[in-house]
């Protein structure tokens, strides 16, 4: 990458209130059943098995919205910015609430962040990969318009009502998280390379359908077993391999694999793909807060950085995969 | 004067032994031993459990380097690479449009 930009800074949001995994799965076991049906007995049985999540915090009386707005006033804080420095918001939410008022979080955050001058976007797009998506959208602002040197990303996601299992692959917690963007800026992690790979045609494998006048998150086990599995990790393993080649690295020279918290067999799957020895890949607040879609990526990051575990040039290689399908890695040098 | 590449790919794999190298790889590096299965020609590796999706990386790489070719995503799901027969079929495809492609370019030249 011929551009200076860098991670200048980075902070998310948990709700207070939580639900034990366990509640959520009994409150929604006819839509579990439901959802596995298609799936082998084999299949049905694993599905619960192997989460690592025991609770999984919740909106209650809080929004979306709320949770980002707080995440994105503690980004600006750390990075030592204002509302008037920031020229570009993207909000790349996935599921930003039912009862959401707002059309784009990127222009109320730009209204109540005093961000005057700021380009807002909202795509709705990748799920726990639409942070990628997102990152390689403001290089694209920044590279193709000079006044573009700071840019806010945020997302922030909260399950629909009744709709927090995503078994056969995880259960969802709520979150808000912001990242931001700088260019030519000396703080935080220069980003080295994105990469993104996205397949339309695997769109229905989770999808957001509309029963009884509610919005539901639909999985679609069966398209999740034979269509996403075979690729999941494959396509993942693609991109990382691309994005190292690209910077003249490989798997070895990597100090922090910065990956999804969906579930404990999920890690596990992503360790034997970068060749981590078991127990390397680190522990994350998962069993505490579920999965959070594309905030997970952020509350990783957060995490290792107040651990003091990333130290100068040290490299990071941010990985997820999601809705889409969409599979994204990014290369950042601390 | 050397044989054309596109000779030679054909000559290298009968449809037989194709499914003979494959089913070497995966009984060696990918079951390692632990599954007892013979793996026939029409054994479900992928719906039977045999292989999961972190053997598929090891799989597609070693089909993509033996057999000098290239998938894309699209190309791989249970309906393509579930049993030895259709591993076989998709690289026999491949082989076959790499020829096609080699016969073209020859042409050009």
């Amino acid at each position: 990458m011929n551009q200076n930009v860098r991670i200048a800074a980075a902070a998310y949001v948990v709700p207070p209130d939580g639900e034990p995994v366990e509640a959520v799965l009994r409150r929604e076991s006819e839509r579990v059943e439901r959802t596995l049906s298609p799936l082998s007995s084999q299949a049905r049985q694993k599905a619960a098995e192997g989460l690592g999540l025991s609770r999984v915090r919740v909106c209650g009386g809080k929004q979306p919205y709320d949770l980002v707005l707080e995440a994105a006033n503690a980004a600006m804080a750390e990075a030592g910015i204002s509302g008037e420095n920031i020229d570009l918001i993207l909000d790349y939410s996935t599921f930003p609430g039912e009862s959401s008022q707002h059309l784009s979080f990127a222009h109320k955050l730009s209204a109540d962040l005093g961000a005057e001058t700021s380009v807002n976007l909202s795509f709705k797009s990748g799920g726990c990969g639409a942070l990628h998506l997102a990152m390689k959208t403001a290089l694209g602002w920044m590279n193709t318009d000079e006044n573009i040197r700071t840019a806010l990303l945020v997302t922030g996601d909260a399950a629909p009502s009744g709709s927090r299992s995503l078994l056969p692959i995880t259960v969802q917690g709520d979150a808000g998280s912001a990242v931001i963007l700088r260019r030519d800026g000396t703080e935080g992690p220069v980003l080295l390379g994105i990469e993104v790979m996205t397949l339309g045609h695997l769109h229905d494998a989770i999808s957001l359908v509309k029963t009884n006048g509610h919005l539901e998150i639909k999985v679609d086990a069966a398209c999740m077993e034979n269509e996403v599995m075979p690729v999941y990790y494959l396509n993942l393993f693609w991109l990382v391999q691309k994005v190292l080649a690209a910077s003249s690295l490989g798997l070895n020279n990597i100090d922090h694999f910065i990956y999804s918290n969906i579930s404990r067999r999920d890690r596990e799957g992503f360790r034997k793909m970068v060749g981590l020895p078991p127990g390397e890949l680190l522990p994350t607040p998962m069993a505490e807060y579920g999965h959070t879609f594309a905030s997970d990526l952020v509350i990783n990051y957060v995490h290792l950085r107040r651990e003091g575990r990333i130290r100068p040039g040290q490299l990071l290689l941010f990985a997820s995969a999601g809705i889409g399908f969409t599979w994204g890695v990014t290369l950042a040098r601390a | 004067m050397p044989e054309p590449e596109s000779d030679l790919l054909s000559q290298k794999y009968s449809t037989a032994e194709i499914k003979t190298v494959v089913r070497q790889f995966i009984a060696e590096n990918v079951l390692l031993g632990v599954h007892q299965t013979v793996i026939e020609d029409a054994t479900p590796l992928v719906t039977g459990g045999l292989i999961d999706s972190i053997g598929m990386i090891g799989l597609v790489t070693f089909l993509e380097a033996r057999f000098k070719v290239e998938f894309v995503p699209r190309e791989i799901n249970v309906h393509s690479l579930d049993t030895l027969v259709q591993i076989e079929e998709l690289i026999r495809k491949k082989l076959a449009g790499r020829e096609g492609d080699i016969a073209g370019s020859g042409q050009q030249s």
